[in-house]
């Protein structure tokens, strides 16, 4: 029970840091509250269990505590960065297709918020778009939105649009780096399909272990009602 | 609208698209005329709709957006979108058409590789609720049936057939 608490209340702080924080802050913060909840949960650990105190079975438990956070913490982070990299090649093929096809940049950036899935980063992309359309500033647009995303994907999004916007367009070396992307977009439905695989096989094991259970029940009982005749 | 994909019906779609864009840039012509080239498609009520909207006097680029949402593959939500971008700032629609057709043939010759890949192991986790299955049942024929069997079998088979459905929306 207390296992499941602490798996759970660290969970929820971890929630709340990544959805209300800068992430320039974020690496920092992350570090520091792993580590004070590591320690926090290692002497909640000891002092629960000091009365039965067994030095391995302690560590073990202490080791699967930090076995199972670090690997929650490494999905948490592995789905946001496969969303924001789905989302920004969304964004990036959009703004080039449409450069492509000869529509001016102010048009396009008023449109964005149309590509995107998410309910929260559209109805952001629809103001900032909105405010962009007032007073042009565009690097108040880049500014507003880089915050949200990896800085190091988002650079070619606003190399794209600072292009355009600037210096009109430069087709070839855009249409190079939406290749790349949309390689990585690729990459990661082949990473679905090889996910996919390996759950399809421990559901299946899964099923198997019932099975096992199942039809072992009844001879391991009377495997047991045999040794009390025997013996 | 059926969510599939990766059987080379966009890719298809997109290639006729693009050869009537290449006639006459117009969306109301190129909609109007793969939807008599290709009626009983993937998308073909989407197209119907369209036409019907359209001749009724609504304006394409509106007539699109109030069925977009009706699109089942996210690709083809994208690509409709950026056909709706265009048509408002009277953009070139060949251009966008032949990007996309070359996208869409990368994608969906990946799904199928990804289809190819799970289907061993989906076949393996078919025989093993059935198998699973057929041994319950033949537990509560011999009279062995007891009640913790119960509640290990109905969570595990629902949870697995929950996740296969999921695996099998997603890949097929």
């Amino acid at each position: 029970m207390l296992l499941v608490q602490f798996l759970s209340l660290s969970y929820i702080l971890f929630y709340f840091i990544e959805k209300k924080l800068h992430w320039k802050y974020l690496e920092k913060f992350e570090a520091f509250a792993s580590a004070a909840l590591v320690i926090w949960g290692v002497l909640l650990m000891v002092v629960t269990l000091r009365n039965f105190l067994d030095p391995l079975k302690t560590i073990l438990r202490v080791l699967m505590v930090l076995w199972l956070f670090f690997l929650g913490k490494k999905t948490l982070e592995n789905q946001r960065q496969e969303k924001s990299q789905v989302m920004l090649y969304e964004i990036f093929s959009f703004i080039n297709n449409q450069l492509a096809a000869g529509l001016r940049l102010e048009d396009i950036i008023g449109n964005i918020h149309r590509v995107i899935e998410d309910k929260k980063m559209g109805r952001l992309f629809r103001e900032r778009g909105e405010i962009f359309k007032e007073n042009y500033d565009l690097e108040l647009y880049l500014v507003e939105l880089g915050r949200h995303f990896d800085p190091e994907e988002f650079f070619y999004v606003a190399y794209s649009l600072r292009n355009g916007f600037n210096l009109g367009m430069q087709q070839e070396l855009l249409s190079y780096q939406q290749e790349i992307m949309f390689n990585n977009y690729i990459g990661i439905i082949i990473k679905k399909g090889d996910r996919n695989q390996i759950k399809l096989f421990f559901i299946a094991l899964v099923q198997a272990l019932a099975l096992i259970i199942f039809v072992s029940y009844p001879i391991v009982i009377e495997l047991m009602g045999s040794l009390d005749y025997l013996y | 609208m059926l969510k599939r994909e990766g059987r080379g019906e966009n890719t298809e779609l997109l290639g006729t698209m693009k050869r009537w864009a290449a006639v006459d840039n117009n969306v109301v012509f190129v909609f109007r005329k793969t939807y008599q080239d290709k009626g009983g498609m993937l998308y073909g009520d989407f197209f119907e709709n369209f036409i019907l909207r359209v001749n009724s006097g609504i304006e394409p680029s509106e007539a699109i957006a109030m069925d977009i949402r009706k699109i089942g593959s996210p690709f083809m939500r994208n690509v409709m979108i950026n056909i709706q971008s265009v048509i408002e700032n009277n953009g070139d629609l060949l251009m966008i058409l032949s990007k996309f057709e070359h996208e869409a043939f990368k994608i969906e010759k990946t799904l199928l590789g990804n289809r190819i890949k799970v289907h061993k192991d989906r076949t393996l986790l078919l025989l093993m609720i059935s198998i699973t299955g057929m041994a319950y049942l033949r537990l509560h024929l011999l009279g062995l049936h007891q009640g913790w069997q119960t509640l290990v079998f109905v969570p595990v088979t629902l949870l697995s057939v929950w996740y296969y459905g999921r695996i099998i929306r997603e890949s097929y």
